[in-house]
């Protein structure tokens, strides 16, 4: 089937429009939003607002996402006796400021159509049909290998990943509402920890599962929430996230630091066989140095 | 739309300053030829764009492609089987762990990993000598034994001795790094190396040792990082590899120092300083005109405000990249497309896909240690053994014969990169909580490494693979996109399972590499997956051959219906050998190619 913007069970509300446009006689324009319970949890809120600063705050994400966001990516990248996690990093901002800007907006994105979702099945599209061709999971050894529908089904949506996101974040909050008892930042950790893994699995018999996401599926979300929060514990902190270096110390990853003037240097780290763990340093840093080459 | 702005005519017009284009721009203007250069994407400068201070960023290189060719301008679709419908590729994912396609001068070249090496004399008559080893019966064992489609295998027009001449001006031209005493590897004769290598990593030095143990011949990996300072045929100068890792496994950095060998730092430059090349930036060629006896008059491109320009040209030569060469050619009605049920015609036939997801493998734990973070995928003095390969000619697979070719087998940088693209990072089931992130304190500098060691054979051409223009898709302008109907045979996953399963000669390099109580061996099993996004290096589609049925091109790279269109790149393969990297092959191609044109210029007219 051709897939536009997904209308199914949605809910409307009404609202009187006496200035529509064109229109002689005064009528309700239908808006639909998308199935969710538009209650904040408050608390949650004002501790995320605790932390804004001049320089640090939300531009894109509303306060209801800001709070599923921040527990989905302590969900993932907890702050344990291992070391800081998600929180310190500033995960929540880096991934408000990439949706903000150019990644929200899908700007390298090829988005023309028409959309037509992989599916195993036999599509039709624009009279032609394309018949079914399927290949049965593999089992061996190590595991069961599960074939991919067909070639190139990466992101087949006709919106950007701002409303990727923003559908994902809604889909996600209805499931654990509806199977789980509550919304996703309320659960506990264990519990945080099914829904994820049942996301990954995007089980065909998981009924709720599979009625709460509608495009994207839970996989795809899963694989972009998990994208996207270990990139703001992993990227350069002028992006928001990892500050403090704290995602880079945890890995020992040296970014741009090679010892050089401690009398090492990257080719005497490139043939040690004992390697020596380096503090990172950042594009700012080095900026600032005027450093680099 | 206003009329189209009219040039005067030049010797050659080239389309892509790529790999390709940058070859043919030097070699033609330093001939005395006027040549003109149309590019699509900018001239960055390395010394500006890529300073070190703001490059080294893993978010906008590797999620973003900042650098790549943006996908709203054109993309293309791909599908397994011609009854599917092919979906486009609408973007880069973190995730999916392949090149990204080029855009400015340098083309893929900007950012790829440097893995080069010349194709075997196999490699070139892999019909005429597997049959020679195995007869005409055990050739036909072993096309019986394809799966996944029916086998298209031809032997390349040239042959290695043929190509000799054309590696070594490619070779000189980069700055080639190998071993400059011993060459490639005793199977491949004549390669001699103008840059040593680098500074080995102690578990690569483990692995020479194992397999010379072995009575292996490991060679040094053939590395397009420079290993020092250099000076080309053409005067032009580069730096050294500084060994930073950030241009690892996944192939997306620019280099800051001009260590990475592209024609915006080799080739390009030399055709600049003849004053003879005249370079049209961010601008899209989308015809080639042919008169009515199909001989090619110039071309047509938008520049970036969408103005048509017209350049005529008595040479039009196609450098663009991989399937947009092919798409170039269907779009403007030149040679004869392949008729996938009919099975003629030849532009698009005969496409192959160059990387294999998924091998066996065998790993084995050594007793030192390493900092993964630096050195790059072709920078670290890493070595290969052709030795179990059909390369060789002592090599026989005759208790074996369900696949064709055999294993590459290597070791160098244990992976290099940055954080957010390693695979134990990646979304998984497990991969997220406590357990995990405590798995991962210090990982990448552990005190004992785990060697793998997996091998990959070619892909063989069938003739259920092709390119065709897609119905639905289109480009930023409104041509149609082009679609690849493309799926695995069984023939990587058959070469790695007797390596791994069938023979020991695996355990053995591993027992001598490490602790053998901790050999562990992944057999997959073949054919587990579709062709899941588009790889590395896409061969075939646009073949050379002897033969104008079902190739496009000839031994000069000559098309067949046109005899002033000349091109060159992998897409041109007529057999991939089974190097991860087939961009050595292609530069050589590109110097026999700028042989062709200057023969063609000379004496116009089929060249035999």
């Amino acid at each position: 089937m051709v897939l536009f913007l997904p209308i199914s069970r949605r809910e409307f509300i009404k609202i009187g429009a006496a200035g529509a446009i064109g229109f002689g006689v005064a009528s309700a324009i239908e808006i639909p939003i998308l199935e969710n319970s538009i209650n904040n949890d408050n608390t949650k809120i004002s501790q995320l607002q605790s932390q804004i600063t001049q320089s640090q705050g939300f531009l894109t994400l509303n306060p209801t996402e800001q709070v599923i966001v921040e527990a989905l990516a302590e969900a993932i990248i907890p702050t344990d006796s291992t070391g800081p996690g998600a929180k310190e990093a500033g995960v929540v901002y880096f991934i408000d400021h990439m949706l903000a800007g150019n990644y929200g907006k899908g700007g390298n994105y090829f988005l023309r159509g028409p959309f037509v979702t992989p599916q195993s099945g036999s599509v039709t599209v624009m009279g032609a049909v394309y018949p079914s061709t399927t290949k049965t999971p593999i089992t061996y050894s190590a595991g069961t290998i599960t074939p991919r529908l067909q070639a190139g089904t990466s992101y087949q949506y006709a919106f950007n990943p701002r409303e990727f996101w923003r559908r994902g974040l809604t889909f996600l909050e209805n499931y654990c509402t509806a199977a789980k008892g509550g919304k996703f930042e309320t659960l506990s950790s264990a519990t945080q920890t099914t829904v994820l893994q049942e996301m990954f699995d995007n089980s065909a018999t998981n009924t709720a599962l599979q009625t709460a996401f509608e495009g994207p599926n839970a996989a795809e979300f899963f694989n972009e929430i998990h994208d996207m929060v270990t990139a703001g514990f992993w990227s350069d902190p002028l992006y928001g996230g990892n500050q403090g270096m704290v995602g880079w110390e945890l890995l020992a990853f040296n970014a741009n630091y090679w010892g050089d003037d401690i009398g090492l240097g990257a080719v005497k780290l490139m043939v040690a066989s004992t390697p020596t763990r380096l503090p990172p340093k950042s594009l700012g840093q080095l900026q600032k140095e005027g450093g680099g080459i | 739309m206003s009329s189209p702005i009219n040039h005067p005519q030049t010797d050659v017009v080239v389309c892509g300053l790529g790999h390709m284009g940058g070859p043919i721009a030097a070699e033609l203007t330093t001939a005395g030829y006027q040549v003109v250069g149309i590019e699509k994407g900018p001239f960055w400068q390395y010394t500006t764009d890529w300073r070190q201070d703001q490059k080294d960023d893993e978010w906008a290189i590797a999620v973003e492609r900042k650098f790549d060719h943006p996908l709203y301008i054109s993309t293309f679709t791909i599908r397994n089987n011609m009854n599917q419908f092919a979906l486009p590729v609408r973007r880069y994912t973190k995730n999916i762990q392949y090149h990204a396609l080029g855009h400015g001068v340098g083309g893929v070249g900007v950012h790829y990993g440097g893995s080069l090496g010349r194709f075997s004399p196999w490699s070139y008559q892999p019909v005429t000598m597997t049959k020679a080893k195995y007869g005409d019966a055990g050739y036909s064992t072993i096309l019986s034994n394809v799966k996944g489609g029916t086998p298209d295998i031809e032997d390349w027009p040239v042959t290695y001795d043929d190509m000799v001449p054309y590696y070594n001006s490619w070779e000189k031209a980069i700055g080639v790094v190998g071993d400059q005493q011993t060459g490639q590897d005793p199977f491949i004769p004549n390669a001699r190396f103008p840059m040593p290598p680098h500074p080995p990593t102690p578990y690569a030095t483990i692995f020479k040792n194992a397999v010379q143990s072995l009575g292996y011949t490991p060679f040094s990996t053939v590395s397009g990082l420079i290993s020092g300072g250099y000076v080309n045929q053409y005067g032009i100068g580069r730096n050294g590899c500084v060994y930073c890792g950030w241009c690892g496994g996944l192939c997306n950095y620019p280099c800051e120092v001009g260590a990475k060998t592209s024609s915006h730092v080799t080739t390009i430059p030399a055709a600049i300083a003849t004053g003879k090349f005249d370079m049209r930036l961010e601008s899209y060629v989308f015809r080639i005109d042919t008169d009515s006896s199909g001989k090619a008059t110039g071309v047509r491109y938008y520049d970036s405000l969408g103005n048509v320009h017209v350049q005529p040209a008595k040479v039009v030569f196609n450098g663009l990249w991989g399937y947009n060469l092919i798409r170039a050619m269907l779009l403007s009605g030149i040679g004869v497309p392949y008729d996938p049920v009919a099975h003629t015609g030849s532009l698009g036939r005969g496409l192959t896909e160059g990387y294999y997801p998924a091998t066996s493998s065998a790993s084995v734990q050594l007793n030192v240690g390493a900092n993964a973070y630096v050195a790059g995928n072709a920078a670290g003095g890493g070595y290969n053994i052709m030795d179990l390969n059909e390369v060789n000619p002592n090599f026989s697979h005759a208790d074996d014969l369900t696949f064709m070719g055999g294993v590459n087998l290597g070791f160098g940088t244990y992976i290099g990169s940055g954080p957010n693209t390693f695979t134990t990072h990646l979304p998984s089931r497990t991969n997220f909580g406590s357990t995990w992130k405590a798995g991962l304190k210090d990982e990448k500098i552990p005190t004992k490494i785990t060697a793998t060691l997996s091998g990959t054979g070619p892909n063989l051409p069938l003739l259920e693979n092709y390119a065709d223009l897609d119905p639905h898709y289109t480009d930023i302008y409104g041509d149609p996109s082009t679609r690849v109907t493309l799926d695995w045979d069984a023939n990587t996953y058959r070469v790695s399972n007797y390596l791994v399963n069938k023979t020991t000669k695996i355990t053995d390099i591993l027992g001598k590499m490490g602790d053998p109580t901790t050999i562990k061996k992944n057999i997959i099993p073949e054919l587990a997956q579709h062709v899941d996004w588009w790889g590395h290096h896409m061969r075939g589609g646009a073949r050379t051959g002897a033969n104008q049925a079902t190739s496009v091109f000839n031994k000069w790279m000559q098309c067949w219906t046109s005899e002033n269109i000349f091109a060159a790149g992998e897409i041109c393969d007529t057999f991939g050998d089974n190097l991860t990297a087939g961009t050595h092959v292609a530069g050589a191609m590109a110097y026999l190619a700028a042989d062709g044109i200057k023969k063609y210029l000379q004496s116009p007219g089929a060249l035999v």
